[in-house]
C-alpha cells in the first residue's frame, strides 16, 4: 500500500466517525447572529457552519462565545481562502492554523470551494478554474496536499460561476473527476446547481444524478438574485426560492436525508425567518425518510 | 501567501488563471479573455471590486465620509489593482490597506493615514487574540513589575484625527503631537482616550519594559523630564498606574524571578 493510500483509509475512519455526528439540519453562522443563537432552544438548529478564516485568532466576546456554541452544537467549517485551485502555491501556515482551529473547536467536517481566489494575493471571493484536464490534476493534487497537512478528508463544494474560460470538459465531469482522483468528499451546493443550470443552460435534476451519493458530506442550500432571464447571481441575500426547495427535494429523494444548511449572508431577516427556512430543510429531509419507511412496508 | 509568479515558469493553467484575476484587479489594464463574454467579466469584477469596497467602507467608517466619494474609490480601486494581499482572513484586509496607504502616500492630505491608522486600531483590538495572563502574578504595579495589556494600540498623530468628521478637517499639523490610545476594556468593548505628554512617554516605556518595577519607571521617567518636580511624576505617576489597571490597560504585576521560580 502506498504512503497516501494509508492516509486514506485513516482519513476514511475519521470522516465516517465524525460524520455521524452530523445530522438534521443547520444555519451557517454569522457575527451578527451569534446573540440570537445562544438564545435559542435545543432542536431549533442541529448543527451550525463556521467560516474559518472569520474565526481564526479571534479573542474577546465572539471568541467566548463561539467556544460556548461549539459546546452545544456539532460544527462544520467552510472556508474561504485556502484557494484549493489557485496558482501560488498552498499557504502552508494558513492550513496549519486551521487544523489547530479544526481539532480545537471539535469540528465534524472541513469544506472548501472547488475554485481559486488567489493569483499573487488574495482576492477574497471565487474565480472560475478553467474546466480542463490539466486543472483537475492541480486540484486533485492540492487537494490531497491539504487533506495530508489536516490529517481529514475534506468535503469540496461545486461552486456557482458566470464563466467557464477555457473549457474542455463539463462541469459535472470536471467536478466528477476531481472527486475520484482527489478521492475527497462532495459539499453539495443545492442552489448552485439550480444557479449554473440556468446560467449554463443544463438540466439541474440530471446534473444531481450524475454526482455520485455516496461522497456527499453535507449540503447547501440558498438565496439568489435573478438578475435577468438567463442569469442568476448566488448572493445569499434573499429567501430560498420555490425551483431550489423543488431540487432539495429531489437530491433528498436520490441521495437519502444527508445534512442540510441554510447559507444566509446578506440582508438577514429575523431568526423566526430563518428558522421557518431551516424548518422546510428538514420537511424535506423527513420526507425522504416518511417515503422510505413506506417503501420498506410496502 | 505573497508569491511572486514569473512568466517563462507558469503552466498554462496558472497564465490562464492570472490572466482572469488581472481582468477582475484591473479591466482598463488587462488584456480580455477571448473565450469569456465581457458582461461576465464585468460581472465578476463588480462582485469582487464590491466585496472589497464594502470591507474598507465599513472598516473606515470616518474615511469613506469625509472624502470625496471619487477619491474614495480611487484609493480602494487602486489598492484592489495593485496589492497582494497575504491574510486570508478579509476583516484584516483593513490592515493590510493602511500599510498600502503609508508606502503610496503621494497627493493624499497628511491626516488621510492617521485617520486610517486610527479607524484601523478599532477593528484590529476586535480582531486581536485574548492576552495572556499565565504571566500575572499580582496588581502591585508599584513594587513589581507592571504588565501592559498587549491589546492597547497607542498613536502619536501631527493631526487631531479622533476630532475629524464631515464638519472639521484640519488644515495643518497641531503643535503637538496627538497621543491617542485605543484598548480592550475587560467588557471587550474598545475605549478609546487622548493622554497626555507624561501618560504617553509612561505607556511608551510599559510597552519596552522587560524588568522595571512601576516605581523604578517612575524614577527614570524623573530624570528624563527635569521641567517636572520629582515627587509630581512619583506621586501623579503612580495614580497613573492605578487608573490604568482599573482600565484593564495595565492587566497587573508579575515579579521579576517568576518565570524562574516556575
Amino acid at each position: 500500500m502506498t504512503r497516501e493510500g494509508q492516509h486514506q483509509s485513516t482519513f476514511e475512519q475519521d470522516i465516517n466517525m465524525n460524520l455521524s455526528a452530523l445530522q438534521g439540519a443547520g444555519l451557517g453562522l454569522r457575527r451578527s447572529l451569534l446573540d440570537e443563537i445562544e438564545t435559542l432552544a435545543e432542536g431549533e438548529l442541529d448543527f451550525l457552519e463556521v467560516t474559518p478564516e472569520n474565526w481564526i485568532g479571534i479573542g474577546g466576546q465572539y471568541g467566548r462565545q463561539l467556544r460556548r456554541l461549539a459546546e452545544r452544537y456539532p460544527l462544520v467549517c467552510h472556508g474561504l481562502s485556502l484557494s484549493v485551485g489557485g496558482p501560488a502555491p498552498l499557504d502552508l501556515k494558513f492550513i496549519r492554523d486551521l487544523k489547530t482551529f479544526l481539532d480545537e473547536l471539535n469540528v465534524v467536517c472541513f469544506s472548501e470551494h472547488l475554485s481559486y481566489c488567489s493569483d499573487h494575493g488574495h482576492l477574497y471571493d471565487l474565480m472560475p478554474i478553467p474546466f480542463t484536464e490539466q486543472a483537475v490534476d492541480h486540484v486533485a493534487q492540492r487537494i490531497m496536499q491539504v487533506q495530508d497537512i489536516l490529517q481529514r478528508r475534506i468535503a469540496i463544494e461545486n461552486v456557482s460561476y458566470y464563466a467557464a474560460p477555457s473549457q474542455q470538459l463539463s462541469e459535472i465531469d470536471f467536478i466528477n473527476a476531481v472527486l475520484e482522483k482527489a478521492d475527497c468528499d462532495l459539499l453539495l451546493d443545492v442552489n448552485n446547481v439550480y444557479v449554473n443550470s440556468i446560467n449554463h443552460h443544463y438540466d439541474a435534476y440530471q446534473f444531481i444524478d450524475a454526482l455520485p451519493a455516496a461522497r456527499i458530506a453535507y449540503m447547501h442550500v440558498a438565496g439568489h438574485y435573478q438578475e435577468s432571464e438567463s442569469l442568476i447571481v448566488d448572493t445569499h441575500g434573499a429567501e430560498v426560492v420555490d425551483s431550489v426547495w423543488q431540487l432539495l427535494d429531489f437530491t433528498c429523494q436520490r441521495v437519502g436525508s444527508k445534512p442540510a444548511l441554510l447559507e444566509r449572508d446578506f440582508n438577514l431577516p429575523p431568526m423566526n425567518e430563518l428558522l421557518k427556512e431551516v424548518n422546510l430543510i428538514r420537511h424535506y429531509q423527513t420526507q425522504q425518510r416518511a417515503d422510505d419507511v413506506q417503501l420498506k412496508i410496502a | 501567501m505573497m508569491y511572486s509568479l514569473k512568466l517563462p515558469e507558469l503552466t498554462s493553467l496558472q497564465q490562464q488563471q492570472l490572466a482572469f484575476a488581472a481582468c477582475i484587479r484591473d479591466p482598463i489594464n488587462s488584456p480580455a479573455i477571448h473565450d469569456v463574454a465581457a458582461d461576465r467579466m464585468a460581472l465578476y469584477r463588480e462582485l469582487f471590486y464590491n466585496n472589497i469596497l464594502d470591507t474598507l467602507s465599513s472598516a473606515f467608517p470616518v474615511l469613506h465620509q469625509v472624502l470625496e466619494e471619487k477619491h474614495w474609490q480611487q484609493l480602494c480601486q487602486q489598492f484592489f489593482a495593485r496589492h497582494h494581499s497575504s491574510t486570508p482572513c478579509l476583516s484584516r484586509l483593513s490592515g493590510e490597506f493602511v500599510d498600502y496607504l503609508q508606502g503610496n502616500q503621494i497627493n493624499n492630505p497628511g491626516w488621510l493615514i492617521e485617520l486610517a491608522q486610527w479607524e484601523w486600531a478599532e477593528l484590529d483590538l476586535f480582531l486581536a487574540a485574548d492576552a495572556d495572563l499565565s504571566l500575572i502574578t499580582g496588581d502591585d504595579v508599584i513594587n513589581e513589575i507592571p504588565v501592559l495589556s498587549p491589546l492597547i494600540r497607542l498613536h502619536h498623530f501631527d493631526y487631531p484625527v479622533h476630532r475629524i468628521c464631515k464638519d472639521f478637517i484640519p488644515e495643518i499639523p497641531d503643535q503637538q503631537k496627538n497621543s491617542l490610545l485605543a484598548w480592550r476594556k475587560a467588557d471587550d468593548s474598545t475605549g478609546f482616550m487622548q493622554v497626555n505628554a507624561l501618560s504617553a512617554d509612561l505607556l511608551t516605556r510599559l510597552q519596552s519594559n522587560q524588568q522595571h518595577t512601576g516605581q523604578q519607571l517612575l524614577a527614570m521617567m524623573t530624570e528624563a523630564h527635569r521641567e517636572f518636580e520629582p515627587a509630581m511624576i512619583m506621586q501623579g505617576g503612580s495614580e497613573i498606574l492605578h487608573a490604568f489597571h482599573d482600565a484593564n490597560i495595565v492587566l497587573g504585576s508579575r515579579t521579576l524571578f517568576n518565570k524562574d521560580k516556575n
